[in-house]
């Protein structure tokens, strides 16, 4: 079922409802029949797979907690090849399997090997990555075996963040399932707000922006390079609203029901430098990446060549952990080299910054950083984005030496870009920088009515027949 | 108490704002949609509001770029207006037809059929287009509303809102009275560029018929005949190799019902010769040309000395 969708806007106030309806005994019992009949709303079988893992890291989490010495070990181990061979299988089996044919055809070695006809389970990194972090955290003795299936069930089965997060740990909110959770019309309030800015995020900017860059992106050839950088700017923004519009509203209907979900986008496109950006963007990826990859392989605490390593490394395991593409791996290897150039191009950066702009607080100096930080991440957003690459490679050349200048111009995506993204830009500009100035906002009647303005919008302007969420496919 | 209440009229002030202006919307957009000065808005309410002429040629991006009125016009001494528009199939023609039929009857319509006018389709070919009527809802028929609601009952409801129902032109209405739109002439556009590839085979795999599609094609042309209207289906070319047998369903319910069926789909003048196409799918001008020559002249033939008497 898709947040954007009629029986979506009917699904959630009926679970809303049960849920407060139920003694609290049974409200377990509401969610997790509620996220069953969400997750069997795309392809129902595959409960199957997800039943199946759940049942496995359960009863992990007891064995390690139970046991002592190597068997600890052991069965973390089984979790988490449990876990990463079923995201293998679904996710990068076809995309091995053509690899190797490549090769073998490359080496003169004609054969036909078999592909599966699969389709991947939706959310299949997200909830398998969520689990993940619940047996590593019990290995690591910060967290507690969850002793009640249907509880452990729930923690990865959650609807609001089961298909896309956010990521969360079992700290934050295992607990949250086995509190009592009273209606109140705060989180109402505070919940509907992230929902209705989620919505808007998605079906008028991201919906909208979405069909001139597939209309450009799809048809590489056909385009100039003028229409090929406009199409990579609305990417940029596309991407960034698509996924932190899923993730606002995930984090609203928790709220509505009580739960606190972590923040996953803190505006990243305020970022002064990619280290800053990697911080505001998609939080419970990039910390979960930390926590669980970068660090244990010894993250700057090791020799600079092998820190070097490890942060080219984690980040090329997140270009594939989004997809099953040379694209996204070269994508994930270029922000690895950013950190890393940042890294070594800190001292002779900074002398020269203080050398042409001496005061620290220095405006100009933090624009031209924000402008090259959101530059650099546009780039690789064309590995992203592209369908394959040589056509990421074709974007990227035309876009620099194309003399054409003919644009394919669509009105109707340009007045949307230019009312969706002037909103986005003055509320996010007011929450950088200016959250307690403009004070007319905490206005009852003000605020009142820019939900209504947003309602309107949304209703309007909206596209509702787009589909999924880009960060779906994951 | 007194918080829950706070709350509650909170919440009553949001929707009575959305509601109020949901309705005044209704009001603004209709004029505004309706006084469009140029663009697809105007083209649209000219279709569905404006059009008075003898013969109607009804179509996808393939009638708009394939038939010239005055060619038409010239060879069988009707008026001619070209209804065609991009991206739209059959459930949208039908819609059209019925709206038309509202307010009087053509004395010919020219419905250029495309493939996917009766294959399953995504997208535009299926019921997406019908979105593009939305404007219209509650304001031609019962039976244009039911066609309206044919993607379910969800879309009734949401076809409630006046805003919902001018969804699809907002933007539309803003760049037809800002941005100006496309040149026509009585609803012929033209399409200027050459095609240089070598045939190539139309993608017909896997193609699966529409029983929805085919209904609705059976009930355009009973709306026709009960509305003494001469229908002629006809198959502009595709520069592309295309299956023999691709349009037989829609060969034999032209003959079952008895309506003229003129296809230009094997028609060698076209397939042979890729300077008189922009694109596989349409023609340039060159090719319009040509090709409005040739429907002309077939049109005339089915048009009885009596029935040019009677105009």
């Amino acid at each position: 079922m898709l947040f954007n969708s009629f029986d979506f806007l009917l699904f959630f106030p009926i679970v809303c409802l049960l849920f407060f309806a139920s003694p609290h005994r049974f409200r377990w019992v509401i969610l997790l029949l509620s996220s069953c009949y969400f997750y069997m709303y795309f392809i129902p079988i595959y409960i199957l797979i997800l039943a199946g893992t759940i049942v496995i890291d359960y009863f992990a989490g007891l064995l390690i907690e139970n046991s002592k010495d190597k068997r600890r070990k052991i069965y973390l181990i089984i979790s988490l090849i449990t876990n990463i061979s079923v995201l293998c299988v679904f996710k990068y089996y076809n995309f091995f399997i053509e690899n190797i044919e490549t090769l073998l055809n490359l080496l003169g070695q004609k054969n036909s090997l078999s592909y599966l006809s699969i389709l991947l389970p939706v959310g299949l990194s997200f909830h398998t990555f969520q689990a993940m972090s619940y047996t590593i955290e019990v290995y690591r003795g910060n967290q507690k075996a969850e002793k009640h299936f249907g509880i452990y069930a729930l923690y990865v089965m959650f609807f609001p963040q089961l298909v896309a997060g956010p990521i969360e740990r079992p700290q934050n909110v295992l607990h949250q399932f086995h509190e009592r959770k009273v209606f109140n019309f705060d989180n109402l309030f505070a919940g509907s707000k992230l929902m209705l800015w989620g919505f808007f995020m998605k079906v008028v900017i991201a919906d909208r922006l979405s069909i001139y860059v597939n209309a450009v992106y799809n048809n590489v050839d056909h385009h100039t390079g003028i229409s090929l950088l406009l199409a990579t700017f609305f990417f940029t923004f596309q991407i960034y609203c698509d996924f932190a519009g899923y993730s606002y509203i995930a984090i609203g209907c928790a709220k509505i029901m009580g739960f606190d979900l972590m923040t996953n986008f803190r505006r990243p496109y305020f970022a002064k430098s990619i280290s800053e950006f990697w911080k505001r963007w998609h939080i419970s990826l990039s910390t979960w990446f930390r926590d669980y990859l970068y660090l244990p392989l010894g993250g700057n605490k090791v020799s600079k060549n092998r820190w070097f390593f490890n942060l080219f490394f984690v980040f090329l395991i997140s270009g594939i952990w989004h997809g099953a593409n040379w694209t996204f791996f070269i994508w994930g290897a270029l922000n690895g080299f950013y950190l890393v150039f940042a890294i070594v191009t800190q001292q002779q950066r900074d002398s020269f910054n203080s050398f042409i702009f001496p005061s620290r607080n220095n405006y100009l100096l933090n624009f031209i950083k924000i402008i090259t930080t959101f530059l650099l991440s546009a780039f690789a957003w064309i590995f992203f984005r592209a369908n394959n690459v040589s056509d990421a490679f074709l974007i990227v050349k035309k876009i620099f030496s194309d003399r054409h200048f003919n644009l394919f111009l669509n009105w109707e995506v340009f007045f949307a870009a230019i009312l969706g993204l002037t909103l986005l830009f003055l509320k996010e500009l007011r929450e950088e920088y200016f959250l307690n100035k403009f004070s007319f906002f905490k206005n009852t009647s003000i605020r009142l009515t820019i939900y209504a303005f947003l309602i309107i919008l949304i209703i309007l302007f909206g596209v509702f027949d787009s589909g999924q969420f880009i960060y779906f496919q994951f | 108490m007194t918080n829950t209440i706070k709350y509650i009229v909170k919440i009553a002030i949001v929707l009575i704002i959305v509601v109020f202006v949901d309705f005044l919307s209704g009001v603004i957009f209709e004029k505004v949609y309706q006084k469009s000065p140029s663009g697809i808005c105007y083209q649209e309410n000219y279709i569905m509001n404006k059009t008075n002429q003898d013969l109607l040629i009804f179509g996808s991006s393939r009638a708009a770029y394939h038939y010239i009125p005055k060619i038409m016009k010239d060879s069988t001494g009707l008026s001619v207006y070209n209804c065609g528009r991009e991206g739209s199939g059959i459930y949208y023609h039908y819609g059209v037809l019925l709206a038309t039929l509202k307010r009087y009857k053509p004395k010919v319509i020219l419905l250029d059929i495309d493939y996917r006018d009766f294959y399953q389709h995504e997208g535009i070919f299926g019921l997406d287009i019908l979105e593009e009527h939305n404007p219209f809802y509650h304001k031609i028929s019962k039976e244009f509303d039911s066609l309206l609601v044919l993607k379910g009952f969800k879309e009734e409801i949401k076809l409630q809102s006046n805003l919902y129902r001018y969804n699809s032109k907002a933007f539309k209405m803003i760049t037809s009275h800002f941005a100006g739109g496309r040149g026509n002439v009585d609803g012929f556009r033209s399409k200027n560029g050459t095609w240089k590839n070598s045939i190539s085979r139309l993608k017909t795999d896997k193609l699966i018929l529409d029983k929805n599609k085919i209904e609705t094609i059976r009930k355009f042309i009973c709306k026709t005949k009960e509305n003494n209207i001469i229908l002629i289906l006809t198959i502009s070319p595709y520069f592309a190799n295309t299956p023999k047998n691709l349009y037989k369903t829609l060969q034999d319910l032209a003959s079952e019902k008895k309506i003229a069926y003129v296809s230009h789909l094997q028609d060698s003048t076209f397939k042979n010769n890729p300077k008189l196409f922009n694109d596989v799918l349409h023609l340039n001008l060159k090719g319009a040309t040509i090709f409005s020559n040739k429907v002309a002249s077939e049109v005339k033939n089915y048009l009885k000395d009596d029935f040019r008497n009677r105009k």
